[in-house]
């Protein structure tokens, strides 16, 4: 009784493994809360925006009806792509949570986060950013932008390193299967 | 640790060193009151506030977090639950503020538990018991400090109980501290996490509720401190080990050897009840009072009786000023009063501010101020 029954697991690979996990859980998390922010956002730019509506409504051709439809069926498209965007980024925060807490999940996810990450990127690459901040601080929204600009920063981040984790957490499988392969063959 | 092991089974080590019957109870008695003696037992008594050992749980949650409230609570919780290990020890790559709590770390066999015990020799049972109480909490409390700190103390998901079989469960702890653990189905309860670095419930081995009490239990978990090390808690053997290190201790403390060196067990005198021992210590069950008091009982053949300080609460309450120091829970006082600033000089002494500052004990500076305070008739820490 006096020796531990058990000993504990701390080669590097365990380490690593482990710190790997942990990293992958907390960016996952950061994907979560960056998509449930976006639909924040989305929700609360309806709200500020609505003198914008509403003088859209009043002047200009075309009767009430037809501006206030046209008006539902782009707030509906609108909702509906929010609404797609933030079960996206659920899918893939959940996703690597749950591979971060030790449970198998098919690396769609991980396509999913690369795929986010250029859809961040290139628009940015495409438009030139002087430009971009220029027009924006013709219209004082600069600080909005700014912060928007940070944000998807943030998210591209989260999303790379869970990639980076997810891979290095594959390696570190394999390395071991190997390990216990040649272990078994001798 | 519980009552099961901090009284019944110090009296029945206490027995196996040597000691009477009587002297075994006075022991146990003395090494439980270190979980009793509050600041509300001390007021209720009007002793000297030094003498807190500790901390009810509806007083840590009024307890200051500033500063001085800190140190405060850390005075009380190294010097009788968590005492640390090494105070120098190393570590790479972080502050010095980290380094100082890092330090902080409790366990077994270390420079300050030598301490401890030589501290007690010759103060009587009362100092016996306190420092029994404090060498059998570093087995128990180890990995853990007695210091608010998320840092240090805190744990996660990755919690799992050890079966003797070898098979593992995850533990998911709850969070209500009314209801009991229900250790057949392994529910647990367990601190909640405050993202406060210095909340009060990021003090000791909160986060992983009574699972270091319980002297059945072997788990495995991943410290806050650990960099991702996993720590294998295997408390059966951590029990047993600290059993036999009291019986040596209290050997010691006894005369009936010269030295306590750490690192020491007596296995010689629990030889023919080591399967007994083990049979306590593994059972799986909440607390083990019972079965430790039978084999207390089997061993002196006389009554173990309840735990009970209220003779010797009217003993001190009805003493005279000048004579309350002779009283049983007078010198149970003095014993905690050497017991913290021994404890707090040295952690004072090795750089670290967590204790606060320090007068060493030996100095006349010291002298010189309990005296004041004893003509003052008021107790200060």
């Amino acid at each position: 009784m006096q020796e531990s029954m058990t000993r504990a697991h701390n080669s590097a690979e365990d380490i690593k493994k482990r710190e790997y996990a942990n990293r992958l859980y907390m960016s996952g998390w950061g994907v979560t809360i960056l998509g449930i922010w976006g639909a924040v956002r989305a929700v609360m730019s309806i709200y500020i925006y609505r003198s914008d509506i509403e003088e859209f409504l009043s002047d200009g051709d075309g009767t009430m009806e037809y501006k206030t439809a046209l008006f539902a069926i782009v707030t509906v498209f609108v909702i509906l792509i929010y609404a797609l965007s933030l079960a996206v980024h659920l899918f893939i925060g959940t996703r690597a949570m749950a591979v971060g807490r030790g449970k198998k999940r098919r690396p769609i996810y991980l396509v999913m986060a690369a795929l986010i990450i250029a859809f961040s990127i290139v628009p940015q690459m495409a438009t030139s950013d002087e430009k971009m901040y220029e027009n924006k601080a013709d219209e004082t929204v600069f600080d909005t932008a700014f912060a928007t600009d940070l944000l998807d920063l943030t998210l591209c981040f989260a999303c790379a390193e869970m990639i980076y984790c997810a891979a290095r957490i594959k390696l570190l499988q394999n390395k071991r299967e190997k390990t216990v392969t040649k272990g078994t063959e001798q | 640790m519980q009552k099961d092991f901090h009284y019944f089974a110090t009296y029945c080590a206490a027995y196996l060193a040597g000691y009477t019957h009587e002297e075994s109870c006075g022991i146990a008695c003395s090494a439980q009151l270190v979980d009793e003696c509050s600041p509300a037992f001390i007021n209720m008594l009007e002793a000297p506030a030094a003498a807190v050992t500790t901390q009810m749980q509806a007083e840590l949650m009024d307890a200051n977090t500033d500063v001085t409230g800190l140190q405060s609570i850390t005075r009380i919780w190294a010097s009788f639950h968590f005492l640390p290990q090494d105070l120098y020890a190393k570590r790479k790559k972080c502050s010095k503020k980290y380094l100082d709590k890092y330090r902080l770390l409790c366990g077994p066999n270390g420079t300050l538990v030598k301490d401890t015990v030589e501290t007690a020799k010759g103060r009587g049972l009362q100092a016996a018991g306190l420092a029994m109480h404090v060498l059998a909490d570093t087995w128990a409390h180890r990995y853990f400090a007695g210091t608010p700190s998320l840092v240090i103390n805190n744990t996660d998901h990755y919690f799992y109980e050890i079966f003797p079989d070898g098979t593992e469960k995850q533990i998911k702890f709850r969070h209500s501290p009314m209801q009991p653990d229900d250790v057949e189905n392994g529910v647990y309860s367990n601190s909640i996490f405050q993202t406060g670095e210095k909340s009060v419930m990021n003090l000791g081995h909160g986060r992983a509720g009574h699972l270091p009490d319980y002297s059945f239990c072997r788990y495995k978990y991943l410290p806050a401190w650990g960099g991702y090390n996993e720590i294998v808690k295997d408390n059966p053997s951590d029990y047993y080990n600290a059993f036999c290190q009291m019986i040596y201790a209290m050997k010691y403390l006894g005369g009936g050897t010269d030295a306590f060196e750490t690192g020491v067990y007596d296995r010689e005198a629990v030889r023919g009840y080591e399967e007994e021992i083990r049979e306590i210590i593994t059972t799986r069950r909440i607390n083990a009072e019972e079965a430790w008091r039978a084999f207390g009982e089997k061993l002196s053949g006389q009554p173990v009786p309840d735990h009970n300080t209220e003779g010797f609460q009217r003993e001190y309450r009805g003493a005279a000023k000048e004579k309350k120091p002779d009283t049983f829970l007078g010198k149970f006082f003095t014993a905690a009063t050497a017991q913290k600033s021994m404890v707090t000089n040295r952690i004072y002494k090795s750089g670290n501010m967590l204790a606060g500052y320090s007068v060493s004990p030996e100095s006349s500076v010291w002298r010189r101020v309990m005296d004041k305070l004893a003509k003052a008739g008021e107790g200060h820490e």
